[in-house]
């Protein structure tokens, strides 16, 4: 027990070294990584070396059945109420633009708007937001939460079936409402898909978990699994890892006659599985999805889930901790993100191993589809949505160890901290994204005011837009959705192209450069200084060429 | 099958110990370098943000750290220029060019803000510095030749002028500055060719067309 309690603590102290010392751009990026798999690694050899000691789990005191809703209605809304501030952000200026152009809900639902992907259920809520609330942000927001609340509950309930105990589904659903991992789905609208698919996986879960208690054979009982799972399938591609979860879930189960479902159970997750990717075939002719290049980081390396970990158990915003901290203190509080991690790892020879296998298992199936995404972000920064599903089994393992050893004031104190520190955080952590929001509603109203001026007989002006803000400490801007941007706000088609270097985000200066300009296009360029849009080139009869270097 | 998990549990301490030693070894290398760069960048962000004040400071507390940081200290000194604080900009630009005396773009700036505060011998110095090691880039050329007519040198000034148009076709303010230059060797139907073109270029040039309705009372700006 001794050298496995050193051996973590040592790892975990490594690690909250190399987070605040191991900048993503340098050549030895890789090695955050590879401290977690050592992690991992030995809570796997030390937990097996120390074998399982059960306690006796005391009932925990739980003075009403609705307390834990109650509770966790709480968790899932107040921390976010912040985020009912934040507008409309990159992406989803496109969702909502596309939804107001579509005539009916089915043209909503196949929308071109992001052609690489088929996500019909997240669409049509865009549309049934633009036609009932009026396209309004505040609207959206609401939904957002009302889902992430939803999530929460069913975290819950399945938590408490899954560990057997009120007190450790609880404790998991908290964990998960308040993480701050979650705050990039639950306040950025364009990743509604993510709480969509992860309300309807677990309602999968749930419903076979509920015909497994009432050990029913047959097929009928499995359909609303496999309902929700299609919808899950219909709300993100990410829900496709769930047949594998189902398949485990089930092969670690004890009881007599559950692991004979096997077959069943998989078979139909399978077919439905195969009908939808030949759907998803015919609509996208492809897979979809982002192209990505193989390489041994995300292909072969585990590194998606173990980030996750990592993230999980050090939420620290590298960018806002390196401006508002001094290194010290940074490793002070990365310090105590160590103990606190080091106090799970105590804890985990009073979990029963099949149930830790699942709670790893279901994080590293669950983190599949996103295993191919080079991700290398952390708490609140850009992509920490592929999160979302995958740390419920982070959240379950939470709920477990305090079912275990939370039996004590001593026991519970820790975690009491634990949850109040990732409040502070994942209120701390929204601040970016209202920045944001202000920047975003500056540069439109710079747009508007622009389009005004220059709008003619002849009719409004055709603009390419350079230099725009992309994000603010990880809380996306426009990146490419400028254009819906200016439509949805002047209310009318304006012709908007926007400049920038990155990839897929536009045209790039270079070609920009080359491009001769006729009468009634402007190349425009976003002053940060003076918070407006100034004029850099006019279009004329003639062609007037410019280089990058040479623009003022 | 103990010896085997005691095994994997000290391999993963050893391991981590390694990463730990591979870490360490590139912090010392990198330290200054590597943190610097996310100061400078994150500054950079804070500035397009317009939190102008915040990245100065966090710059300035960098620099305290690592005061031979050349990327912190051109940031530093780029956005003080920028927000018109010329003086101190000056001081950085000269340490940025103190430590790579090859960036054209810092020995442009400088040239710029040394002619802000009436230094023109020198901003002429490092704008012809700027166009030594940029010659292809018009603006150095421009700013070149604007120098070099309040300096009452209007050969020079021609030749700047007319590589200026040369190398940048495109901006108005190039071919208005080689009005003044050919104006200033009484060439005056060059000059009126040269407002025309400005004019063709940018219709809406007051600067041009008052030139022009007005007989070329033309004064370079700063």
């Amino acid at each position: 027990m001794l050298l496995f309690i050193v051996v973590c603590g040592v790892i975990l102290a490594c690690y909250a070294w190399a987070l605040i010392v191991v900048d993503p751009q340098q050549p030895i990026w890789w090695t955050r990584q590879v401290l977690l798999l050592c992690l991992v690694v030995a809570a796997i050899a030390g937990r097996s070396l120390v074998g399982f000691h059960p306690v006796t789990r005391p009932k925990h005191p739980i003075w009403h059945p609705a307390l834990p809703y109650f509770l966790i209605v709480l968790a899932a809304i107040l921390p976010y109420m912040p985020s009912l501030r934040v507008g409309f952000l990159s992406d989803d200026f496109g969702l909502a633009w596309a939804a107001r152009e579509a005539d009916s809900a089915l043209d909503a639902m196949t929308s071109e708007a992001f052609i690489s992907f088929f996500r019909p259920i997240p669409l049509l809520l865009w549309w049934i937001g633009d036609r009932v609330w009026h396209g309004n942000s505040l609207g959206y927001h609401v939904l957002s939460l009302l889902v992430h609340t939803v999530n929460s509950i069913l975290v819950f309930l399945l938590g408490r079936r899954l560990i057997g105990s009120v007190l450790g589904g609880l404790l998991a659903a908290l964990v998960f409402a308040i993480h701050p991992l979650h705050i990039e789905p639950v306040t950025w609208l364009a990743a509604n898909s993510d709480l969509l698919c992860t309300s309807f996986c677990l309602a999968s879960l749930l419903a076979l978990e509920r015909r497994l208690a009432t050990n029913t054979t047959r097929f009928a009982g499995i359909l609303a699994s496999l309902t929700f799972f299609i919808l899950a399938l219909f709300s993100k591609e990410a829900a496709f890892a769930l047949p594998a979860i189902a398949i485990l879930r089930l092969a670690l189960d004890e009881r007599p006659g559950i692991r004979a479902r096997l077959r069943t159970v998989g078979g139909a997750y399978l077919v439905v599985l195969l009908a939808y990717g030949a759907f998803r075939f015919s609509i996208l002719r492809g897979i979809g999805g982002y192209s990505l290049p193989l390489s041994f980081w995300n292909t072969v390396f585990p590194s998606q889930p173990l980030l996750v970990i990592g993230d999980f158990f050090f939420p620290i915003h590298t960018t806002l901790f390196s401006h508002e901290f001094n290194r010290w203190l940074q490793y002070v509080i990365a310090g105590l993100m160590a103990a606190a991690g080091l106090w799970w790892m105590i804890a985990l020879h009073r979990v029963p191993g099949r149930r830790l296998w699942l709670w790893l298992g279901f994080l590293f199936l669950a983190s599949v589809p996103t295993w191919l995404f080079r991700w290398q972000g952390s708490a609140a920064l850009e992509w920490s949505r592929f999160a979302y599903l995958p740390t419920i089994g982070l959240c379950w393992l939470f709920g477990d160890l305090y079912a275990a050893r939370g039996q004590n004031r001593r026991g519970a104190f820790p975690a009491f901290v634990i949850l109040v520190g990732l409040i502070v955080l994942t209120l701390w952590y929204q601040t970016p994204w209202i920045r944001a929001t202000r920047l975003a509603n500056e540069t439109i109203a710079a747009g508007v005011s622009l389009v005004t001026q220059l709008t003619t007989s002849a009719g409004p002006p055709s603009l390419y837009v350079a230099d725009l803000p992309q994000e603010i400490h990880g809380a996306p801007v426009f990146a490419n959705c400028y254009p819906q941007a200016l439509n949805l706000a002047t209310g009318q088609f304006i012709t908007t192209q926007v400049v920038s270097e990155r990839p897929r985000a536009g045209i790039h200066p270079d070609v920009m450069a080359a491009t001769p300009l006729r009468p009634g296009e402007y190349l425009v360029s976003w002053d940060a200084q003076k918070g407006d849009l100034r004029i850099i080139r006019t279009g004329t009869s003639r062609s007037a060429l410019i280089s990058p270097e040479e623009m003022p | 099958m103990k010896t085997i998990l005691r095994g994997l549990l000290i391999a993963s301490l050893l391991g981590a110990g390694a990463i730990s030693a591979i870490i360490g070894r590139s912090e010392s290398q990198q330290h200054s370098l590597v943190f610097a760069m996310q100061v400078a960048s994150g500054a950079q962000k804070l500035y397009e943000a317009g939190q102008y004040e915040i990245a100065r400071k966090a710059l300035e507390e960098q620099l305290e750290a690592t005061p031979d940081s050349l990327i912190v200290q051109r940031e530093l000194a780029m956005q003080l220029a920028a927000t018109g604080q010329v003086e101190a900009a000056v001081q950085h630009l000269e340490k940025v060019l103190d430590l790579d005396s090859d960036d054209a773009a810092a020995a442009a700036v400088l040239g710029r803000m040394l002619l802000k505060l009436g230094d023109i011998s020198e901003a002429e110095r490092w704008q012809r510095r700027a166009v030594e090691l940029q010659p292809e880039n018009g603006m150095h050329h421009l700013a070149l030749a604007r120098t070099l007519l309040k300096q009452q040198h209007p050969e020079e000034a021609l030749t700047s002028a007319r590589n200026a148009v040369r190398l940048a076709p495109g901006v108005a303010e190039a071919h208005i500055l080689l009005a003044l230059a050919s104006r200033s060797v009484e060439d005056e139907p060059a000059a009126r060719a040269a407002l025309e073109d400005a004019l063709a270029i940018d219709p809406d040039n007051v600067e041009a067309s008052n030139a022009l309705a007005e007989g070329f009372d033309l004064q370079p700006n700063d």
